[in-house]
């Protein structure tokens, strides 16, 4: 069996920032990675380790400092028509003066439509995710978890090969969330869709991914990607309660509080230089 | 959930009539100078004696005319101004000090200045209010451009939008409700500015037709007039409304505010 093509690939990725006091802040160092089409990836770090930076990259929204990320061997320059973000904030990314439908429409901005493709594109979308009766209320009518919704629409309707997602359910109830991941799941895998996701929740990424990164502090440097071979489809309950779910879960959560507790360490000794000599080399 | 409705907003009549009964009661019992304050009847009849004559038509045309035009030209020169004000940093920086240092000079203390530069008239009145109205409209804009929110912009990167249809596809329509605040706030600063012009240098318009009526002691027509102005006021603010809702109706509903109690 061939080995599906990596459909994005990080290629030496530096990032870093100039803070206020002009210093410059390193934010990714020295990224390399590729994720194959069609498979879902999952991003995990400590907070604040640049993982939101590393998917604004990937969409183009933000340059990098050194290195490349290649999305259908074609290198990120600026926003492409291959990759689509779905953003953490989803009640500050749906256009309160569109309705639903409205804003499901303007995920079709640049791509040459007659009205008619252009509808039915549109209520095929509502149909997946469960909107069609909302296609003319607007967003700020809806709950959260139909907000959300919305915005997964808004980047479905694009047919995108690449589905980018920052905490994509960080802020809904553990219900909701349960939902959406197996609507994303069953549609990602439904339209072969490439999906990047970053989370908190190390539960979601092994349930959700074919493959979890994860991300030390910042800088952030990749220390591990482990394949999570649970076949498809999966299920809330018979997934999680797996051997297998507890043993990956474990593995992750090691490596995460491994990072965390050594952040903490260099945290602890920065504070104690700075009061023992604030003149002193850093 | 209570809502108005055309059938709740008839609770204010009463409220009204009683206080004009209360007045023309306290006139006619004469426990107030029924010269210095009229009997509303009075004012009721010497102005609807006012409507019979040409003169109100073309008072009342007069006005209105100098209030819209100075409104229209000062919001078509803030709105375009504050819109790329607010995109533009180069622009803002080099026009916010010449702006900043005009801003304190009050309206009224230009009408010397105006009437030297356009004469007397229309032209100095439109000028007057013009001048009034841009500010409001123009920080209000200016603000609400600002005050984007970053991740609408950044959507509308992700999907492909260049620069021109950002500014027409996000900035504009989500700094509308914002615009529409400072229109709101100089519809009203227009109208007091027009009668100020008229009282202190006109020779027609309202204004002028008001304070003629205090100097020639006609006071029943001077209070017919000044109802008349609110009249224009009141007409002119629900005009706003009908009209600012068919762009930011979304914005209205979605800040309702909360449930009366």
């Amino acid at each position: 069996m061939l080995e599906p093509l990596p459909i994005i690939e990080v290629s030496g990725l530096y990032k870093s920032f100039i803070s206020n006091d002009s210093s410059v802040l390193p934010v990714l160092n020295s990224l390399n990675f590729q994720i194959t089409s069609g498979s879902i990836f999952g991003l995990i770090g400590p907070s604040g380790c640049g993982k939101t930076t590393l998917l604004r990259i990937m969409c183009g929204l933000v340059e990098s400092t050194n290195g490349e990320v290649f999305v259908h061997g074609e290198k990120i320059r600026g926003p492409t028509s291959h990759a689509v973000m779905v953003f953490q904030d989803y009640t500050k990314s749906l256009f309160p003066w569109k309705t639903v439908e409205g804003n499901i429409r303007f995920g079709l901005h640049g791509i040459a439509l007659t009205e008619e493709e252009a509808s039915e594109k549109i209520n095929g979308v509502l149909r997946l995710v469960g909107l069609s009766d909302f296609a003319r209320e607007y967003p700020w009518r809806l709950s959260g978890g139909m907000q959300q919704r919305v915005a997964l629409a808004r980047a479905l309707v694009r047919k995108p090969s690449v589905l980018l997602m920052d905490e994509p359910f960080g802020s809904l109830d553990a219900q909701t969330r349960y939902n959406l991941e197996d609507d994303v799941l069953t549609l990602a895998k439904q339209l072969n869709i490439t999906i990047v996701f970053v989370t908190h929740d190390i539960d979601e990424a092994v349930y959700m991914s074919d493959h979890v990164a994860v991300l030390s502090r910042r800088p952030a440097e990749l220390i591990d990607i482990k394949a999570i071979d649970f076949a498809w489809p999966r299920d809330q309950v018979l997934t999680r309660s797996h051997l297998r779910f507890g043993e990956l879960r474990g593995e992750l959560m090691k490596l995460i509080l491994e990072e965390e507790a050594h952040r903490e360490d260099v945290g602890a000794r920065q504070t104690d230089r700075g009061v023992r000599s604030p003149t002193g080399p850093q | 959930m209570k809502t108005d409705t055309k059938h709740d907003r008839l609770w204010g009549i009463p409220v009204v009539i009683i206080l004009i009964l209360v007045w023309e009661w306290t006139s006619r019992m004469g426990w107030v100078d029924s010269i210095l304050l009229p009997a509303p009847s009075n004012i009721f009849v010497k102005l609807s004696g006012l409507f019979r004559e040409a003169q109100i038509y073309a008072d009342l045309g007069v006005t209105s005319y100098r209030f819209l035009a100075g409104y229209l030209i000062g919001c078509a020169i803030a709105i375009p101004l504050g819109l790329v004000m607010g995109i533009s940093r180069k622009l803002y920086l080099s026009l916010d000090m010449l702006l900043e240092s005009l801003r304190p000079i009050p309206a009224s203390a230009l009408i010397p200045i105006a009437l030297l530069c356009f004469g007397l008239g229309d032209g100095m009145t439109v000028a007057i209010v013009a001048y009034a109205v841009v500010w409001p409209v123009l920080i209000n804009t200016i603000d609400g451009v600002r005050g984007v929110d970053s991740l609408l912009v950044d959507t509308g990167r992700v999907f492909g939008l260049n620069q021109r249809e950002l500014v027409r596809e996000i900035f504009i329509p989500a700094s509308l409700p914002s615009v529409a605040t400072g229109m709101r706030i100089s519809l009203a600063l227009s109208i007091t500015l027009v009668i100020v012009v008229e009282m202190l240098v006109g020779d027609q318009g309202l204004g002028h037709r008001i304070i003629d009526a205090e100097r020639t002691f006609r006071f029943p027509e001077m209070y017919g007039l000044t109802f008349l102005i609110g009249v224009l006021g009141y007409t002119a603010n629900r005009a706003f409304f009908a009209f600012s809702d068919t762009f930011i109706g979304w914005h209205r509903l979605a800040h309702e505010g909360t449930e009366w109690l």
